[in-house]
């Protein structure tokens, strides 16, 4: 029989039932759990050798059509990652660990988180960042929770082109709550009251691509009494003015571009950054700095009377688990690449952005964005067409938008990342010459 | 434990000195303009070292091994099911074709490149059905709590589209864990804790006074936290069905029911599933985990899209979901964590997860009968895959309390059990083995904590001794608020 990842053979479970008293597995199982709710056996699987397992999801992963997709972006993108990631993340030490509730046995968990918080704050130039949370999307709602803890006005105020994934997920996750979600225009927001409002929540670059200041929005919001959200790019940052730079209060953003690759959708990385004064009513889990009594310097989670484990009902959010190893995976992503790696990442994407940008300013193609970091968007009469030309030629030209959300029709979003080459560009630019003289 | 000898590595990364950067990692292929704003660009760069690979390789392997790990030590953590991550779930996972897809095929629609992930889910819910006698699974939630609010935001929408606007409490036990609670509170319910320091599990008698037309439903783990299955389980699914309300089965404790106990059957209406527990993926020093949410028939509608469908020209996604809550994550879930538990699924059939799950309770029974001889276990009968030790009178009698118990069995490198958790029991100790130990582990469990427990209190209060660090200051750490 196999073991099923048990250890004991047959005569240790049997000796083992000795000892309790139980006459059988069966027995000692069915006196805990009642037989009465035992599963229907029909719809079983049968359980497969590690060799048998192994081609068998590989011949399922084989069935996938591979496609390049190097040019899309829309807050998920594709840069490269150095193996020594992997390697690091794939100790054990890291992966099998539990959460570092005592510190004793945890200080390479907690000095890597408080490492990771470290970088968040360097990269953000904001005050204190949390340990993480699920993802960019779930921050985003965590950020709309803490501006109403702080602010009791049960109202934020977005900015429309937010990626409507995120617009999407914060319906979900606040339709059950007396809060109200407006959406305007970046120009109407600066025209608007917002002293009603405890947040405006703006995504900078936004869905667009578009890059702009922040610095009014803030003093907009901060003389009417608001809080303002930045929802940031973290790579954007090694060429771009950080949150912390532009007065921003909350800064939340998709983790992912951090040295997490892509894996269709997950898992990810919930960054949250902030001002000081906002510190306890933070969601998440939060390493600090102290000393043992030895007066050595150490590591522990701390200010945990704000969460769910203590608070239980009056928690600052029901969050327990954070994403630890993905907020490793970014921080040793960030320390192989470093201060100079950092901005050139940044850069290399945005030079490919711009060579792209130029070309297609000569072929007259009207694009949307105006100020871009590394994507943009852009109108073609028949995007379909040139959807599929490309897609015919094995690549995806972008994101169509309006697949997303209504009011960005008829426009393509192509982002641009250091893993493409110039010939790739070329191509990608011959296709679209081509679809606009046919 | 390496680490035994202080390098400089081990240090902050911040604090060692600027070394050649890895700047090999790739080319810059292009020669086109910065076209940004100077006024919208940073204005000095990030500040943080350049540092060579092998210098971030020493340093964070060094941290690596300032830690405890299920690859390394016994994590007898009740609750949480450390058991052990076979390593094929994680080689297999390790492809280029995984890792570098992209979400947005799934927003494009072009499921036809993606058959091979679509099989896979189907199948994962398939056998997660299977399971729980759920019909239908969302793969969304991105960890336990995340799975809560699903459910409950689920329970909520049922509620609005019946018109029952009433409905507004959720009864919970006071063993529940702490995410309940805060999780009900999110979907604008309220909780009502209810003590069940009586019998140490909830009894029908306990809700009555509830089961009205307020009543939204109940969230309850059966096994409880104290590793004893409610007995008036059906009867209390009626009694809640009956008032107009819906169950919802916490999933956090479900190795013990792996296999073998439906949950269906039991007359939940929506679970949620701890992958990072029962299936097997790893922890991740605390994350990312997954919580699918399974539910029955009547409330497919209301759960998340898309869900992942099986039709004649292959897997496709299905997005009109009359009622749907929307969204809970952007894509479809912890794509790479629900890859993980299918292989460990693959791997152990129907029958190996009832066989897991028998050994499991064995386990726990087996320490429950070692420990019980140590220390006092309060609600003492057969247990599932847990008990509940309590360290209450041996603090009276000798001063050693349940964290001085924690802290010792450290220095025999093992990870402490859960503490002070749950908090019906005084000085809690709450102990889950796991299938996955020998017994050559669990045996020196037993050795490790009779030693500790022998120990005079003046010793016990100043371990660990053979850590790198001792106990830390925590007040000092809340007051100082050093966090970066």
């Amino acid at each position: 029989m196999k073991t099923f990842f048990t250890a004991h053979t047959n005569e240790e479970v049997k000796a083992i039932l000795d000892e309790i008293g139980a006459r059988s597995l069966e027995f000692l199982y069915w006196s805990a759990l009642p037989k009465e709710f035992a599963v229907d056996g029909d719809n079983s699987w049968p359980s497969l050798s590690e060799k048998e397992a192994h081609e068998k999801f590989n011949s399922i992963i084989s069935k996938n059509k591979p496609i390049d997709t190097l040019f899309l972006g829309g807050g998920f993108y594709d840069h490269y990652v150095p193996a020594a990631v992997d390697s690091i993340i794939s100790r054990s030490e890291f992966y099998t660990a539990y959460t570092p509730y005592q510190p004793e046995a945890s200080q390479g968990t907690l000095k890597a988180i408080f490492e990771y918080q470290s970088m968040i704050t360097r990269l953000t130039k904001m005050d204190v960042s949390n340990a993480s949370l699920y993802d960019g999307g779930s921050a985003i709602f965590e950020a709309v929770m803490m501006a109403w803890r702080v602010k009791r006005r049960p109202a934020v105020l977005i900015d429309r082109r937010l990626n409507p994934i995120y617009a999407q997920m914060l319906k979900t996750y606040t339709s059950s709550l007396d809060i109200n979600i407006d959406y305007a225009s970046r120009k109407d927001i600066l025209n608007k009251d917002l002293s009603e409002y405890s947040a405006v929540i703006i995504q900078m670059p936004d869905f667009t691509g578009e890059v702009f200041g922040l610095k009014d929005f803030s003093d907009a919001c901060h003389s009417a009494g608001a809080l303002l959200v930045q929802v940031f790019y973290p790579i954007s940052l090694g060429l771009l003015a950080p949150p912390g730079d532009m007065d921003v209060d909350i800064a939340v953003a998709e983790g992912q571009s951090l040295g997490l690759g892509l894996n269709f959708g997950g898992p990810y990385l919930g960054i949250m950054a902030v001002k000081k004064d906002l510190v306890r009513k933070m969601p998440g889990r939060i390493v600090g700095e102290t000393i043992d009594r030895q007066g050595k310097r150490c590591y522990v989670l701390t200010l945990q009377a704000r969460e769910q484990h203590i608070r239980r009902e009056k928690a600052t959010s029901n969050v327990c688990s954070n994403e630890s190893l993905c907020a490793i995976q970014s921080l040793v992503y960030a320390s192989l690449m470093g201060r100079d790696g950092l901005k050139k990442v940044a850069e290399v994407s945005h030079r490919f952005a711009a060579y792209a940008y130029n070309n297609l300013e000569e072929m007259g193609v009207e694009v949307v964005t105006r100020n871009f970091f590394n994507e943009f968007a852009f109108k073609l009469k028949d995007i379909n067409a040139f959807y599929s030309m490309c897609l015919s030629e094995g690549i995806l030209p972008g994101i169509r938008m309006e697949r997303l959300s209504p009011e960005y029709k008829g426009m393509l979003l192509t982002a641009f990342t250091e893993k493409l080459t110039k010939g790739k560009v070329d191509r990608w630019l011959d296709l679209l010459r081509r679809h606009i003289r046919d | 434990m390496a680490g035994f000898v202080e390098t400089p590595y081990q240090g902050l990364i911040f604090n060692l000195p600027d070394s050649r950067n890895g700047f090999d990692y790739f080319d810059e292929d292009i020669d086109a303009p910065i076209l940004i704003d100077t006024a919208l660009m940073r204005s000095e760069p990030v500040d943080i070292g350049n540092w060579d690979e092998l210098t971030v390789m020493r340093h964070f392997i060094s941290l690596s091994q300032e830690n405890f790990s299920v690859d390394t030590n016994f994590y007898p953590l009740g609750s949480c099911t450390m058991k052990y991550n076979p390593k094929v779930c994680e080689s297999l996972i390790n492809r280029e074709d995984i890792i570098n897809t992209h979400p947005h095929l799934i927003s494009e629609g072009l499921d036809d490149n993606v058959q091979g992930f679509l099989e896979i889910l189907w199948e994962l819910e398939q056998m997660l059905c299977s399971l729980t006698g759920m019909d239908r699974f969302t793969f969304q939630p991105m960890a336990g709590a995340n799975g809560e609010f699903c459910g409950i935001s689920i329970i909520s929408a049922y509620h609005r589209f019946r018109g029952d606007s009433k409905r507004k409490n959720i009864i919970i036990p006071d063993a529940a864990h702490g995410t309940n609670p805060a999780s009900a509170v999110l979907g604008g319910f309220n909780p009502l804790n209810i003590s069940t320091k009586e019998k140490g599990y909830l009894t029908l008698k306990d809700i009555t006074p509830y089961l009205n037309d307020e009543l939204a439903g109940l969230m309850l783990t059966s096994p409880n936290t104290l590793g004893i299955f409610n007995p008036e389980i059906r009867k209390i699914a009626d009694a809640v069905h009956n008032a107009g309300g819906l169950l919802y089965y916490d999933g956090a404790n479900f190795n013990a029911l792996m296999g073998n106990v439906s949950v269906s059957k039991m007359g939940f209406d929506i679970v949620h599933l701890n992958l990072h527990k029962s299936f097997s993926t790893p922890h991740g020093s605390g994350g990312p985990g997954a919580g699918p949410v399974g539910v029955v028939e009547g409330l497919v509608e209301f759960l998340p899209v898309p869900l992942v469908e099986k039709g004649e020209k292959g897997f496709y996604l299905r997005y009109g979901l009359k009622n749907s809550i929307g969204k809970i994550a952007p894509f479809l879930g912890n794509f790479t964590i629900l890859l993980r538990a299918y292989i460990y699924l693959l791997l152990l059939g129907m029958e190996g997860c009832a066989y897991a799950s028998k050994v499991a309770v064995m386990n726990a029974n087996y320490l429950r009968m070692k420990v019980g001889e140590l220390l006092d276990i309060p609600y003492n009968r057969v247990c599932a895959h847990e008990f509940v030790a309590s360290a209450e009178a041996i603090k009276k009698e000798k001063g050693i309390s349940a964290l001085d118990i924690a802290k010792g069995l450290i220095d025999y490198g093992i990870h402490p059990p859960t503490v002070y958790f749950p908090l019906i029991v005084k000085e809690a100790l709450m102990i889950e083995p796991t299938e996955t130990e020998s017994r050559f582990t669990l045996d020196y469990f037993v050795q490790a904590l009779k030693e500790v427990l022998s120990k005079p209190a003046e010793e016990l209060k100043s371990s660990p001794l053979k850590t790198k660090i001792s106990r830390p200051d925590e007040v000092k750490a809340a007051k100082d608020m050093i966090l970066s």
